[in-house]
């Protein structure tokens, strides 16, 4: 299925070549949850307290599963100060 | 004394006289220095009925026991007046390299009162003060005004002035330091042009004396390891400055467009951090002793916009750019170099202009009066009334009342976005609805900074909290605003304060920020100590208002954030239910229902009288 992903401030160097600016469409294997999706991008998910997830524009966990067309957006919390 | 000099300067501008007192230790505690402090003198000294631009009126400068210190980002300052915007407080912040210089000069505040018959400014060296003539600077922008004062004082004396804006009492003026630092919020600036007073220069030696400078090294140390472990790993407000916020706030649909109309901006790419250190950044800049670095040093070669000098930071980025629909990164860049340069708050310029567009989209505004058509998007048009309101020119005189007034003239003050006048910044509250209480409810107005839970509600520190959920967000809100009323009384910067400073374990507590003020100061605070005098400054705050006529009726927002919901984005159908928040966040404060804090509460803070 494809999702659309979009990736902000230091999380941007995850961004798949193919990305627009700050947005990429890829396509998941189905049933992949967002942790999967962000794993596979190359974003550490080991502390998730560290970082913003959105689906939809709304806050989730990683473990959060995906449908087609879900916009999923990361950024770190506030990395850094 | 450790931390605090234990000296207030007091500057009588009318009889052109200087004297020194002693600023009480038990009180100093209590208020623990900055805004409280200042606040607290403000009260002691003047009328809250006071008019904002009469001689009467009292300009605060004032430092925190923690500003100049080894405390990593102990270099703010507070400018503390009664607002010639809004008729309530001014409380405005800001870093650079003044407000250390400022502590070093022996004094922990500066009390101005008074008006000078010609313009002055004033020369502080150690502990000596002199007025001097000052006819040379009026008219001169910020810049070549800082030049011209290091020639004829010192070269490593460091200056606070106004601008053009401040001069002509635009009521959103600035009070600039180090060129490009701004006091920003609720017309500060103006009150010291009505004063006649050019500029504040500094120049000082004087150490603060610190109570356990062992403990206090070893404490700063950790912590500045801490954040340059985290700059290694690849810091956002490092790389991008606070202008890595527009996609986010976007994200959520909360950035602020077209006026507040809408929470999603089309063009939000291209005003971007990312934009930003793409075309025009040339360093990151970091005001003195700060770890982070998070000011933009930038030069734009796009004619007509070219230029250099800093910014833009996020909350400029959202006024004079998405609020105005203007997606051009370079004008937007140049605005903000004319405002630093004229001395303009980006937030309230951007959204006054912002506000004359909907009135003129609206036809409620004619061409004629604004001598141009005005459309949003027009970032000609930001730029040259930028420079208009400076100088009350045309419209400009009618934009440096600040939206508010602008809007009420022409009939329509519900299309002006202020909480008590003040112009809100880069978070629509439908969509993070503890910031809609906060606007509501701060001292000064619509600011982030007085208790910024969009910390949480949208960047997830200390932790995540739904922003679009309002079931206790009124205990947050209180809470936030004692904690941020600490920081700005300590001398620190909010940005190292809610990262490194702060613990969590039922709540947010100041634990690091606790033990730095103890080894600096002595004064043997426990965290639930300075939280009471958190809300002490607060609730001495609320008196303030009281008096100044506010009610209860004042804790509110625009009809648009109340009534009108978010048209897109995820908050979309959203709007601020403040009526939900309002009962218990007064009653968490112990205040009636009207606002009024009861006779217990003042009691238990050391407030009846």
């Amino acid at each position: 299925m494809q999702i659309e992903v979009r990736l902000f401030a230091t999380f941007r160097r995850w961004l798949p070549a193919s990305a627009q600016g700050s947005r990429c469409q890829i396509e998941v294997a189905d049933g992949s949850d967002i942790g999967r999706v962000l794993s596979q991008l190359g974003v550490p998910i080991d502390q998730p307290e560290h970082m913003v997830i959105l689906l939809n524009g709304r806050p989730v966990g990683p473990g959060h599963p995906l449908k087609p067309g879900d916009v999923l957006s990361a950024f770190p919390a506030m990395e850094g100060g | 004394m450790y931390g605090w000099h234990g000296k207030a300067l007091h500057v009588d501008l009318t009889h052109r006289t200087t004297a020194v007192e002693p600023v009480d230790l038990g009180t100093a505690k209590q208020y623990l220095g900055g805004r409280g402090l200042a606040v607290r003198y403000l009260s002691d000294l003047t009328s809250p009925t006071v008019d904002p631009l009469s001689p009467e009126n009292l300009l605060i400068l004032a430092t925190g026991p923690l500003t100049g210190t080894p405390a990593p980002t102990g270099n703010r300052y507070m400018v503390v007046s009664k607002s010639p915007l809004t008729g309530a407080l001014s409380r405005s912040n800001s870093g650079g390299t003044f407000p250390t210089m400022l502590k070093q000069t022996g004094y922990d505040l500066v009390i101005i009162r008074g008006r000078a018959s010609r313009p002055v400014y004033l020369w502080i060296q150690d502990e000596q003060a002199e007025l001097r003539p000052a006819e040379h600077l009026w008219g001169k922008l910020v810049p070549e005004t800082e030049d011209s004062l290091l020639a004829e004082t010192h070269r490593k004396a460091k200056v606070a002035c106004i601008g053009p804006a401040g001069e002509n009492l635009v009521r959103i003026a600035a009070i600039m330091n180090d060129k490009n630092r701004a006091a920003a919020r609720s017309g500060v600036g103006a009150v010291m042009g009505s004063k006649l007073l050019k500029a504040v220069v500094v120049h000082g030696t004087h150490e603060v004396a610190l109570y356990h400078p062992e403990e206090m090294n070893a404490l700063c140390q950790q912590v500045r390891s801490e954040v340059r472990e985290s700059v290694r790993q690849g810091s956002a407000l490092r790389e991008y400055g606070t202008a890595y916020v527009p996609p986010v706030t976007n994200e959520l649909g909360i950035l602020p467009t077209r006026n507040f109309q809408t929470g999603v901006f089309e063009g939000v790419e291209q005003i971007s951090g990312h934009a930003l250190k793409e075309k025009y950044l040339r360093r990151p800049k970091a005001c003195f002793g700060c770890p982070i670095a998070c000011g933009r040093d930038t030069e734009v070669q796009e004619p007509p916009y070219s230029g250099e000098g800093e910014g833009p930071e996020y909350e400029t980025i959202a006024a004079l750019g998405s609020s105005c629909g203007v997606d051009n990164l370079a004008a937007i860049t140049r605005a903000n170099y004319w405002c630093n340069e004229l001395g303009l708050d980006t937030i309230s310029t951007g959204v006054t202009i912002s506000c004359a567009m909907e009135l003129a989209e609206k036809g409620c505004l004619p061409i004629a009066d604004v001598g141009r058509p005005l459309h949003f998007g027009d970032a000609d048009a930001v730029i040259e009334l930028v420079q208009k309101t400076a100088y009350r020119e045309g419209f400009g005189d009618r934009l440096a009342e600040g939206s508010y007034r602008l809007a009420t003239s022409y009939g329509h003050p519900e299309l002006s976005m202020t909480a008590r006048k003040l112009e809100m910044p880069g978070y629509d509250p439908r969509g993070s609805k503890g910031m809609g209480l906060l606007y509501a409810t701060s001292s000064i107005g619509a600011s982030h900074m007085m208790g910024d839970l969009a910390y949480m509600e949208v960047f997830g520190v200390p932790r995540k909290l739904d922003p679009l959920a309002v079931e206790g967000k009124a205990a947050y809100i209180k809470h936030f605003e004692d904690l941020f009323a600490l920081v700005d009384s300590a001398g620190l910067c909010v940005f190292l304060a809610i990262r490194y400073l702060l613990s969590q374990d039922y709540q947010v507590m100041p634990t690091r920020l606790t033990q730095m003020l103890n080894h600096a100061t002595g004064a043997g605070y426990t965290s639930e100590d300075l939280l009471h005098v958190g809300d002490r400054i607060f609730n001495l705050e609320r008196l303030y208002l009281l008096g100044a006529g506010f009610t209860g009726a004042d804790d509110t927002l625009p009809p648009r954030m109340l009534a009108e919901s978010l048209p897109e984005g995820p908050g979309r159908g959203h709007v601020v239910e403040l009526d939900r928040m309002l009962p218990e966040f007064y009653r968490l404060r112990g205040w009636d229902e009207n606002g009024v804090p009861t006779a217990a509460k003042l009691a238990s803070l050391g407030l009846n009288g």
